[in-house]
């Protein structure tokens, strides 16, 4: 039983515990030492299989290729330069002199294995990279792939193909990257400490440390960096962007990759008919979602990709008619407050999910705008999209988010979405003359020709008003910008750790 | 002998149920495995291509095969490996019911000190100041939720006076406050049920008895009413620590301090069916010997409740 004694002993050691904590607080902050705080949580740093992309993002892992921040095209990495060669066939070749956190040196045996474990490990990366044989041709390697596949280079972008010593043992953990950075120790699920790698291939990391720790809490992610006890936090807390800019802190809001759109299902029901798909589209306020909803923090999109991309597209004035003028073009009539044809009223499904939080009060603003033009809309939530959207039809429109050209090239969009085998294709688009410019575009090597094909394909899915396309999402990235240089919030969020960033005390 | 054999049997019957159903109902849930693994919103993956994935899992064959092939798992020890992470389930679990276990503890041990002092004085005392603090802590321990007290304790000790971290898991000094936001509301169900108990115990007429027989108040306390009213309070104990044992999601997110609740939010959401089954399985077994200890304890310091013979 507990006595006065016991009692009196826990209190001791727990009031002890407080004064260490306060004493261990006020331990100086390590010089050229950066706290960086992301949102997702990882529990292995496994390139091949993390989805938090963590080991890239950190510096730890490099690919072959990567995007280019400006101009959004592929850009050499740990490959120096890359041809078709015909036969479906790509010769890469390899930086030189590029060592492995544990010293080895990077040939074409190495990075062979590591695309090799990658398909092995990741069924994602096996499907994208679709690749039939690598050989290794002296200091270079010969990729066939299974297919014709002109974005097979830009699919080299993405993290999980990073290239890492397969030898090495410990990958979930350690894993042996080519990186900035090397991991000192990683803690799953809460942080990866690293340490600047002396025999980086290209100009040494400028920090001696980092500490990239995982919050998925936005308010305690903003909390550290007020505190002091980070310096960059990564999507801050949007209600609070107001006070860190009060308090000197600098918050970045970049454009991504991504895109809300309406989803429309074109295979039954009222969505079948384009009138009312572009009446849809022209209820739609963009403005209104990326002020009210977003908060400002959005841009209105036209179409699928942000206009930076060079396969972007000048989308042709509009024709301005109103909702109305579009239903009544397509047969509706307006009859007691609601719009009607044969006698019957249009009613609609509109899916939405709560993955994405937006989405739900997107949902919402355009259910209110189409019950003022007599259309009433009935909003339905579900908790896996893809997977209902792909197994039933008892909806109309469906708000939705995804990313475009994640890895720089257009063709995974347009395949996943508007191609009748598509994983994505959740509208059932089956439009001949668009599969065929989609096949055209996957025979199309050249890189300005797939970006004019690119083009053509996203202004006819304009024209036609498949999926309406709403806004891209900025990312919010807050930081301490008087200690911190050489920060750049990237439109893929695929690299964050760099060699050139620093910190000033 | 005979009985240590019949409740073993008893228990990994029970185990098997459990684990079954939960298998079931996983599968029943909406949601694709194969869909999250082929990382379908990012890359491409046609129908075939979706379909030679599901194959090469295992996941078109019928659930009975699935299930048998699991329990084949748990005799490796290994208990598969989590399909996110390719790493083993029981290192991923042990790595998180560790950290659960350090805020758990954290957490009841706050609890104790806040509703042991509280509960006793309470209802020891006539004095209205002492039974009031004790009702304001356990209704305001009640009324407001961990998170919302992790916050304003945030605000404070981190923010404001810097004085302990905002998050992450450095030692104890990262655990003071996940474990006062843990153990605030905890301690609020623990006051009046100390305090109820023991004022019972002390009106019982054996109290009285020894009181005629002239032992002192502290010896009738300590050793007679405490341990009469004792019993009660650890069952309330003992749901507390099945409930702790299931990990306490919004203070390890809040906190990043990685317990297993938040490793089971991520491994439902992301589909993850060995993680899952691996955590049913061990949460199960930890709750069934949590049970068997209260219950043996509670008949150590009752013996009439095991003859149910107590009134």
């Amino acid at each position: 039983m507990f006595t006065y004694k016991t009692t009196s002993l826990i209190g001791s050691v727990f009031l002890g515990l407080t004064l260490a904590g306060c004493a261990a607080s006020d331990t100086p902050q390590e010089q050229n030492h950066l706290t960086f705080v992301y949102n997702f949580a990882t529990q292995s740093l496994d390139p091949h299989r993390d989805s938090s992309y963590v080991p890239l993002r950190a510096g730890v892992t490099e690919t072959l290729v990567r995007l280019d921040d400006e101009r959004l095209t592929v850009e050499p990495w740990l490959a120096k330069k890359w041809s078709y060669e015909g036969k479906r066939t790509w010769r890469i070749v390899l930086q030189e002199d590029v060592t492995f956190h544990n010293g080895k040196q990077l040939d074409a045996a190495a990075v062979k294995s590591s695309l090799e474990r990658s398909i092995d490990e990741n069924p994602g990366v096996k499907n994208a990279l679709n690749i039939e044989t690598i050989k290794t041709d002296g200091p270079d390697l010969l990729i066939q792939t299974k297919t014709t596949y002109p974005e097979f280079i830009s699919e080299l972008v993405n993290p999980n193909t990073a290239i890492i010593d397969t030898k090495a043992s410990g990958v979930t953990k350690e894993p042996m990257g080519t990186g900035p950075f090397q991991v000192e120790r990683f803690a799953p699920g809460t942080k990866v400490e690293l340490k600047r790698f002396k025999s980086y291939w290209q100009a040494q990391a400028k920090l001696d440390s980092v500490d990239f720790v995982f919050n998925e809490d936005a308010s305690a992610r903003t909390n550290a960096l007020r505190a002091g006890q980070a310096d960059i936090v990564y999507r801050p807390e949007i209600e609070s962007v107001k006070q860190l800019k009060s308090e000197g802190l600098t918050v970045q809001a970049t454009d991504t990759f991504r895109v809300h759109q309406l989803t429309m299902n074109v295979a039954n029901g009222p969505m079948q008919s384009l009138e009312v798909r572009q009446a849809m589209d022209a209820l739609i306020n963009r403005k209104q979602l990326v002020d009210h909803v977003l908060q400002g923090y959005a841009v209105p999109a036209r179409g699928p990709f942000l206009s930076s991309f060079p396969f972007a597209p000048d989308y042709p004035q509009q024709v301005q008619k109103s909702p109305e003028e579009w239903l009544k073009q397509a047969g509706y009539t307006k009859q007691n407050g609601r719009m009607q044809k044969d006698g019957r009223p249009l009613k609609l499904t509109l899916l939405t999910y709560a993955a994405r939080p937006d989405l739900p009060l997107i949902a919402q603003v355009i259910q209110d705008d189409a019950k003022k033009i007599g259309v009433a809309i009935t909003i339905k939530q579900i908790d896996v999209p893809e997977e209902y959207m792909a197994s039933n039809r008892d909806w109309d429109i469906a708000t939705y988010s995804n990313l475009t050209a994640p890895r720089g090239d257009a063709g995974y969009y347009l395949n996943a979405t508007y191609h009748p085998n598509g994983g994505l294709n959740f509208s059932r688009v089956a439009d001949p003359k668009l599969t065929k410019q989609i096949e055209t575009l996957n025979e199309t090597i050249q890189i300005e020709e797939r970006s004019r094909l690119a083009e053509q394909i996203a202004r006819y899915v304009d024209e036609k008003r498949y999926n309406s396309f709403l806004l891209h999402p900025s990312t919010l990235v807050a930081c301490d910008s008087k200690r911190v240089k050489g920060w750049k919030t990237e439109k893929s969020e695929y690299y964050m750790i760099t060699n050139t960033l620093q910190v000033t005390d | 002998m005979h009985s240590i054999v019949k409740r073993l049997l008893s228990l990994s019957l029970f185990t098997l149920l459990i684990t079954f159903s939960c298998f079931v109902l996983l599968r029943l849930l909406p949601g694709d495995p194969v869909l999250t693994l082929l990382n379908i919103d990012e890359l491409s993956a046609t129908p075939e291509q979706i379909e030679a994935a599901r194959r090469e899992l295992g996941y078109d064959q019928p659930m009975l095969v699935q299930y048998v092939r699991w329990l084949q798992d748990i005799f490796t020890l290994r208990l598969g490996n989590s399909l996110q992470t390719g790493r083993p389930v029981i290192e991923m679990l042990l790595e998180s019911y560790l950290v659960t276990g350090e805020l758990a503890l954290g957490g009841l041990t706050i609890a104790l000190l806040i509703a042991l002092p509280l509960g006793i004085g309470s209802a020891l005392t006539t004095r209205r100041s002492v039974v009031r603090l004790a009702h304001l802590v356990s209704m305001s321990g009640a009324a407001v939720p961990g998170f919302w007290i992790g916050l304003l304790l945030v605000d404070l000790f981190a923010v404001r006076l810097g004085w302990l971290p905002v998050m992450g898991r450095e030692g104890m000094t990262s655990l003071v406050l996940p474990a006062l936001s843990l153990g605030f509301p905890l301690a609020s169900v623990y006051i009046p049920l100390i305090r109820l108990n023991l004022r019972r115990e002390l009106n019982q007429p054996y109290i009285e008895l020894a009181r005629m027989r002239g032992i002192s108040e502290r010896t009738i306390l300590w050793r007679y009413a405490l341990r009469g009213s004792v019993p009660p309070v650890l069952s309330v104990f003992g749901l507390t620590l099945g409930s702790l044992a299931g990990g306490v999601v919004v203070l390890e997110v809040l906190f990043a301090y990685p317990g297993v609740g938040k490793l089971m939010v991520d491994a439902i959401l992301q589909r993850d069916y060995p993680l899952i089954q691996g955590y049913i399985l061990l949460t199960t077994g930890v709750i069934l010997v949590l049970h068997q200890g209260i219950r043996s304890l509670n008949w150590a310091l009752r013996p009439d409740w095991q003859k149910g013979t107590h009134t």
